[in-house]
């Protein structure tokens, strides 16, 4: 062998010597990149689903949940690059049988077809809570395969969500196989991404259950409150005008206000001392308890505010809290039937023999100011010289009769029968025109 | 007036109102007032008619084409869950664009491209510069088929101007060959391949980028049956890539499918590597009783010489082809870009941990981009028209 064709040999021994070693680098290399790339291709699809669970994060008992599961269903589909996703609940009063809901079915998938599937699922399968993960290249699970022909699709999983240990309804998931890519279809990964958005699902129905046990509460206090409410409002409306509660409760005071023109009724019942020295106290109370009820009755009947009551004086006064024309036509009436009642009940009491009273009206009309005085047991008054008046009509009266000032005769003297008295003196008023008025 | 080009995208699940938002962003990105031309893409899981009907309500007269795509690609997004939708719409006083479109693409790839160019020819026009050729990568039948690209441009290449600047890609619903549609102005068909003439004042420029590199010796093809490639060097193709990876102890040949890359060198045989002279063929499936490799494309027949591919799962090979783009950008000043990537290279789906598509939408600036993910990608590589597979094609038109 020439020293020329040495070299060549020795020449292209290198050549195969470094080709060989750059093949074994190379291609172990390749070997191993595609294994990589297959692997990274699953992370990277986990990391796509992982995503629906993090679109979760915000989801809370206060979230729609027709909203919610329909997202869900969606961002199943898209984010898993599903075919079909969807949410089955359980048909009512019928056991082990799930509708379909949320279904998201696109392209070609028979979405209006499987809507309408009710799934029979089989004892066991419910019993065992397990998912069923169907791919029809290797899979023999006859669940699985009644499963992929009523769902009309190849691979799927069917996943229970679960809630304090009961099966609240199944996600659904189908591929169809993939010719572009490697067979693939439904992995295992994809069953724990559902069994953790599941986990999310219970989480939000634990908080539900939470949710409507507190609202339950609340709704039982505010009964309770609206009722302790109501009772207050009532006995805030036995002291105060409705207008003057609303004032109230507004503002939390009243203003005084001037009226121009009110007639003030005062009874009294005549020797009350004397009828009281012979009761206990407890009939005492009974008897102007009776008498008051009655009283107030036919206040309330002519729109005569009640005002207050000393003792076995009552007072009360027409053309307020809310202004009217017909003020003394309505105290007249008023006091009328307060007279009546009173005689009447006497003529009833002196047959039996028993204790009755004897009363004394007296009116006035004319300006007075009324509102509410101090913090705490407020009562609603009022204040002027109308009043003071209205009180000498009372104890210038007589009894079983209406006393009625000059100021009310002129309101009142063409619908009733007024007995001009005379110019009667009265304590520190000097001599008043008084008349006795009746129905015509 | 410089030509105006605005691309608007939606990722809403209701077809209508994607179409329609899709087109309102792009007549608002482009600030246009009309459009003279609309590209438009629509993701497989959307219904076609009413995201077309949702185009149409802002942009009724507009000329139109573009079909189904099971991802998108714009200057600020990119999607492949299906749901997603590009519109790109062009205003121009300078730029033309002509859509011819062909039929029967299932019934036989050759005749359709022999067809569609028969149509171009025959449509004269003047000032041609470029072409858009689009088809329907699903023969939508059962078992499903792809549409062969290698025909249909083998027959469709004798009727071009020769070296007229070509980018292509196949129209793909989802990965598993569902049905597929075109649209041609106003109406949606199927198998079908589009020819978007462009012409007048205006020249396209075209990039590939696949970061693949020949690892092995020069291997022939000694018999194979359209795209299923029965022997290597008159060995069983399963075993002698098997033995070229090392063996059974290294790799599941269950692995070949979707990864093993076979690469044509277009260029010369033994010069320095360049990426762009090299055309891939990726292995769709193995048939193991035949010990044969099932190829995305017929073209690897006998005496076809090739090489066994590594791919670059990490991003740094896209720095050469970027810097080529800025290049281009700076000579031209475009006023588009269209990106055809390889549906298989979307990062869920090739597994590496880059999306190339996004270092495209950095390196394109502000240039209008839009896009789609595509079956089978077309380009010009040496001087032929060339099916590509696990490829970027990017392409840049601008005005003369």
């Amino acid at each position: 062998m020439s020293s020329l064709e040495e070299k060549l040999v020795q020449a292209q021994k290198e050549i195969d010597y470094y080709k060989g070693r750059l093949k074994q680098l190379s291609t172990s290399y390749m070997a191993l990149e595609y294994r990589t790339a297959d692997l990274s291709k699953d992370v990277l699809q986990m990391t796509e689903g992982l995503k629906v669970i993090a679109e979760l994060q915000d989801v809370d008992a206060m979230s729609d949940e027709d909203q919610l599961f329909d997202n869900l269903a969606e961002s199943i589909n898209i984010r898993l690059k599903m075919d079909v996703a969807a949410i089955l609940l359980p048909v009512k009063e019928r056991k082990l049988e799930f509708e379909m809901r949320y279904l998201k079915g696109f392209g070609s998938y028979n979405t209006e077809g499987v809507r309408k599937k009710i799934i029979k699922v089989p004892e066991e399968v419910y019993q065992s809570k397990e998912a069923v993960l169907f791919n029809k290249t290797d899979e023999k699970s006859e669940f699985g395969a009644y499963l992929s022909q009523e769902l009309e699709i190849e691979n799927l999983l069917f996943s229970p969500i679960i809630h304090n240990k009961n099966i609240l309804g199944y996600f659904f998931a189908g591929r169809r196989t993939q010719l572009l890519q490697k067979g693939k279809g439904i992995l295992p990964y994809h069953l724990n991404i559902m069994d953790a958005i599941g986990g999310v699902i219970s989480t939000v129905q634990n908080q539900l259950e939470r949710q409507l046990v507190l609202e339950q509460l609340v709704n039982e206090r505010t009964k309770e409150l609206q009722e302790e409410k109501e009772i207050s409002e009532n006995l805030l409306l036995n002291i105060l005008p409705f207008e003057t509660t609303q004032e109230l409760k507004k503002n939390g005071k009243v203003k005084a206000k001037d009226y121009s023109m009110v007639t003030v009724l005062f009874t009294d019942f005549i020797d009350f001392t004397k009828y009281s020295e012979g009761m206990s106290p407890k009939e005492l109370v009974e008897q102007i308890d009776f008498y008051y009820r009655e009283m107030d009755h036919i206040t309330m009947k002519h729109g005569v505010e009640k005002i207050k009551t000393i003792g076995d004086s009552y007072m009360c006064a027409a053309g307020l809290p809310v202004e009217r024309d017909d003020h003394a036509v309505a105290a007249v009436r008023a006091a009328l039937e307060i007279r009546d009642f009173v005689e009447q009940t006497k003529e009833r009491k002196m047959k039996t023999g028993e204790p009755y009273f004897e009363i004394r009206i007296g009116l006035n009309s004319g300006p007075i100011v009324a509102g509410i005085v101090g913090i705490k047991k407020f009562a609603y008054d009022i204040w002027g010289d109308t009043v003071n008046v209205a009180s000498r009509m009372e104890s210038s009266g007589i009894s079983g009769e209406v006393n009625i000032s000059q100021s009310t005769y002129l309101l009142v003297k063409d619908l009733f029968h007024c007995e001009y008295r005379g110019q009667i003196p009265v304590k520190n008023k000097g001599d008043i025109a008084m008349y006795l008025v009746n129905p015509k | 007036m410089k030509t105006k080009v605005g691309v608007g995208y939606s990722n809403q699940t209701d077809s209508f109102a994607a179409g329609k938002e899709a087109t309102a962003a792009a007549l608002e990105n482009g600030g246009l007032e009309k459009a003279d031309f609309a590209l438009i893409f629509c993701g497989g899981k959307h219904n076609p008619k009413e995201f077309l009907e949702g185009v149409n309500s802002l942009i009724p007269t507009c000329q139109k084409a573009g079909g189904t795509s099971f991802g998108i690609i714009t200057d600020s997004f990119i999607g492949y869950d299906g749901f997603e939708v590009g519109v790109t719409l062009f205003s121009s006083e300078k730029i033309k664009f002509t859509v011819l479109a062909q039929g029967n693409l299932n019934e036989n790839e050759f005749v359709a491209g022999d067809e569609l160019g028969k149509k171009i020819e025959s449509a004269g026009v003047e000032d041609l510069q470029a072409l858009w050729v689009f088809y329907d990568s699903s023969k939508n039948q059962s078992p499903p088929m792809l549409n062969f690209a290698t025909p249909l441009f083998a027959a469709l290449e004798p009727h071009l101007p020769k070296g007229l600047p070509c980018a292509g890609g196949g129209f793909l619903a989802d990965m598993r060959l569902s049905q597929c549609y075109q649209f041609v102005d106003d109406k949606i068909v199927s198998q079908h391949a589009l020819a978007i003439l462009i012409s007048g004042e205006c020249t396209m420029e075209t990039t590939i980028l696949h970061g693949c590199h020949p690892c092995s010796d020069y291997l022939t093809v000694t018999k194979a049956e359209g795209p299923v490639v029965f022997e290597i060097d008159h060995r069983p193709a399963v075993d002698v890539i098997h033995e070229l990876l090392g063996g059974s102890e290294v790799v599941d040949i269950k692995d070949f499918a979707m990864n093993v890359t076979l690469g044509i060198n277009r260029g010369e045989k033994f010069g320095e590597f360049k990426e762009s002279e090299f055309a891939n063929r990726l292995t769709l499936a193995v048939d193991e009783p035949n010990k044969a490799l099932v190829m995305f494309e017929p073209d690897l027949v006998a005496g076809s010489e090739v090489q066994l591919m590594h791919r670059n799962l990490e991003p740094d090979y896209l720095n050469s082809v970027i810097d080529g783009v800025k290049d281009i950008i700076h000579k031209l000043n475009p006023v588009f870009s269209l990106y055809i990537n390889c549906g298989g290279r979307a990062r869920p789906f090739s597994g590496v941990n880059f999306e190339d598509a996004e270092s495209v939408q950095d390196a394109v600036g502000s240039v209008p981009l839009a896009g789609f993910y595509s079956g089978v990608e077309v380009a010009r590589v040496g001087e032929f028209l060339q099916p590509l597979d696990w490829t970027g094609v990017l392409c840049f038109l601008a005005e003369k």
